[in-house]
């Protein structure tokens, strides 16, 4: 009994991060029908942004807590809306699967950029993002001057959007270049573990609940964080017209703009809540599990996928639902297996890796919807 | 001039749906397009309201050019459309529906309370079911649902695509009645239809459509008497 009411409180810990990954993915694929891969890179870019702040400025306690989960979360917010402008938007009147495989290549590309950011490669990511920017001018000269390569006379040079992404590129790249004392400062080590400061947030206290069981500050903190947010995003979704013109949007996007609506804000908030909502989740996880690198995210990613899978895709409190229910599998397939009464010559928490996918294997073959997902019927 | 339409051009990829159609909306007035499945009615109100691009030509509303305007900016201008297949956000509850179309004007707190009076005034029906969600209402009250929704945007033109399809006989002489009624409100419509008898009935004047060209226009009351769109189109 004591064991199972400890792993259970694990498991609703490691569900609730799930859970908030898999909001971002049943969000924008209730309103976009696409399945965003990347939200465990954004899961990852939120830890790695609380580490950034938390070593760069030392807070006082409770504001360094609320700093340090605000600030990443705003920050993949814009992450998401950069990712939605860049790389899905365009797509948008194109086959669904473009986008599908887009999405699979933003999730490598940014998993890959950041092993690469050590303090050792910051400066070649630099003058490769000042190349970049080097080529666009370059090429919009050619455009101009030799009509080389051509362009549909339609889409023409844009000016002022070439200047942003040349500007944008310069930016970065300036960052990047500065960026290599103050990495070599954090000792960010890029694809290989580098710990996360818990003890600069918290300093970890157990409360006894009964017996050998206990609740740490940090449970209760992520606990409440998460179930606050999730309160927050019904609260959004249910109450507030933008709310609402997301939930019609995946009924009728047309129509949508019927209502003088303008369709791809509304698609861009989507993005915009649901990588904050991952980002969150980053920062929630590394505060539990203090190490972070630069491929963390793949798992949690593809586990809050299945998660979404469970409760329905498109569906919000399935998403909700089916993070607790995956977490809560994963913690009972570590902690109540025969290893735990004896059996110690077994390694038993492979399972818990395995457990996630023999559950999308189940559902997929039992109820393809999900728990609270719509049958799938054809729209004539 | 309310809407001014010249030699619109529309394709859908090497399709030409509209081949270069021309024809004006004062203000006030009920303006009927009719013709056959394929005509390109639906095709030019949907260019009107932003949904698709044309080819060539010009669409001015009040004088300003809007065949490149994006449909939600189109809908600020004044222009609301009532798309084919009604377009009902059926997991959304009645009154939801409503609201989502006061979008564009979401400050007026007074006005859009009488607005609010003002359509559950024309369809009681509506007010009597405005908790539940659209997808439990009958056809007729669908279509009364997206009536009511494009008058909550405020428009002073309203283009209404196929208003009558799928409706009982009751319900299409109901349909048509509050047609109607709103027009005497004040706002101006653009109506498709293909049940050309009852829309030549209500309608100031007509253009008849024939594979994207316009192949009759007149008076509404003129075209009814004509032999040869009675016998096209009014079954004999």
């Amino acid at each position: 009994m004591e064991v199972f009411l400890s792993q259970f409180i694990f498991g609703i810990q490691r569900g609730t991060i799930y859970a908030l990954i898999a909001l971002g993915y049943t969000m924008v694929y209730g309103v976009v029908r696409l399945i965003n891969f990347a939200y465990g890179e954004v899961f990852m870019l939120g830890a790695l942004f609380s580490f950034f702040i938390i070593q760069l400025m030392p807070l006082p306690p409770v504001l360094n807590v609320i700093v340090a989960l605000l600030v990443p979360m705003a920050l993949c917010a814009i992450l998401g809306l950069a990712m939605d402008t860049v790389a899905y938007k365009p797509l948008r009147a194109k086959p669904r699967l473009a986008a599908l495989i887009t999405a699979i290549g933003v999730s490598f590309f940014l998993s890959n950029l950041v092993s690469y950011i050590g303090p050792d490669s910051v400066r070649t990511v630099s003058v490769l993002l000042f190349a970049t920017a080097g080529l666009v001018i370059l090429m919009t000269l050619s455009q101009k001057l030799f009509n080389f390569p051509k362009v549909p006379k339609s889409t023409g040079i844009n000016w002022l959007k070439r200047s942003i992404m040349v500007g944008s590129l310069c930016l970065l790249g300036a960052v990047a270049w500065i960026a290599k004392p103050a990495l070599a400062l954090l000792r960010w080590k890029g694809s290989s573990f580098t710990a996360f400061p818990v003890d600069k947030l918290f300093e970890v206290v157990k409360y006894p609940i009964f017996g050998s069981v206990y609740i740490t500050n940090v449970q209760i903190v992520i606990i409440i964080v998460a179930v606050v947010l999730m309160v927050a995003l019904s609260f959004l979704v249910n109450r507030t017209m933008l709310g609402m013109a997301m939930r019609a949007s995946k009924n009728n996007k047309e129509a949508v703009s019927l209502m003088g609506i303008n369709v791809n804000s509304v698609i861009a908030f989507t993005f915009i809540i649901g990588t904050a909502l991952a980002g969150a989740a980053g920062v929630l996880s590394a505060i539990t599990y203090p190490r972070i690198t630069a491929f963390m995210g793949i798992q949690p990613g593809l586990k809050a996928f299945i998660a979404a899978v469970l409760g329905g895709i498109g569906s919000i409190e399935g998403a909700m639902v089916g993070g607790i229910i995956m977490g809560l599998a994963e913690q009972f397939a570590i902690g109540l297996a025969p290893s735990s009464f004896g059996a110690a010559h077994i390694d038993f928490t492979p399972l818990a890796e395995g457990i996630s996918f023999a559950i999308l294997i189940v559902v997929l073959l039992l109820r393809p919807q999900g728990i609270f997902g719509e049958p799938p019927q054809d729209k004539v | 001039m309310m809407l001014e339409i010249k030699d619109l051009f529309i394709s859908y990829g090497a399709i030409r749906a509209v081949k270069g159609i021309s024809f004006t909306v004062e203000k006030g007035e009920i303006i009927t397009l009719i013709g056959a499945n394929g005509a390109g009615k639906t095709t030019t109100l949907k260019t009107i309201s932003g949904l698709l691009r044309p080819e060539s030509g010009s669409i001015k509303f009040k004088g300003q050019e809007i065949s490149n305007t994006a449909p939600h900016k189109i809908v600020e201008l004044g222009i609301c459309q009532v798309p084919e297949g009604r377009g009902i956000f059926t997991n959304l509850t009645v009154q939801e529906n409503l609201t989502l179309a006061t979008y564009t004007r979401r400050k007026q707190k007074e006005e859009l309370k009488k607005d609010f009076e003002r359509v559950y005034h024309i369809f009681p029906r509506l007010f009597e079911r405005r908790r539940q969600p659209a997808a439990t209402l009958s056809g007729g009250e669908q279509q009364m649902l997206a009536v009511g929704r494009s008058l909550m945007t405020d428009g002073e033109l309203l283009l209404l695509d196929e208003p009558s399809m799928g409706l009982a006989p009751v319900l299409v002489d109901e349909i048509f009645r509050v047609i109607k009624e709103i027009n005497t409100m004040g706002t101006t419509i653009l109506l498709v239809e293909q049940n050309a008898y009852k829309a030549l009935e209500i309608a100031n004047r007509a253009y008849v459509l024939e594979t994207g060209h316009v192949a009759v226009s007149g008076f509404a009351a003129d075209l009814k008497d004509d032999e040869i769109v009675k016998k096209a189109y009014l079954g004999g």
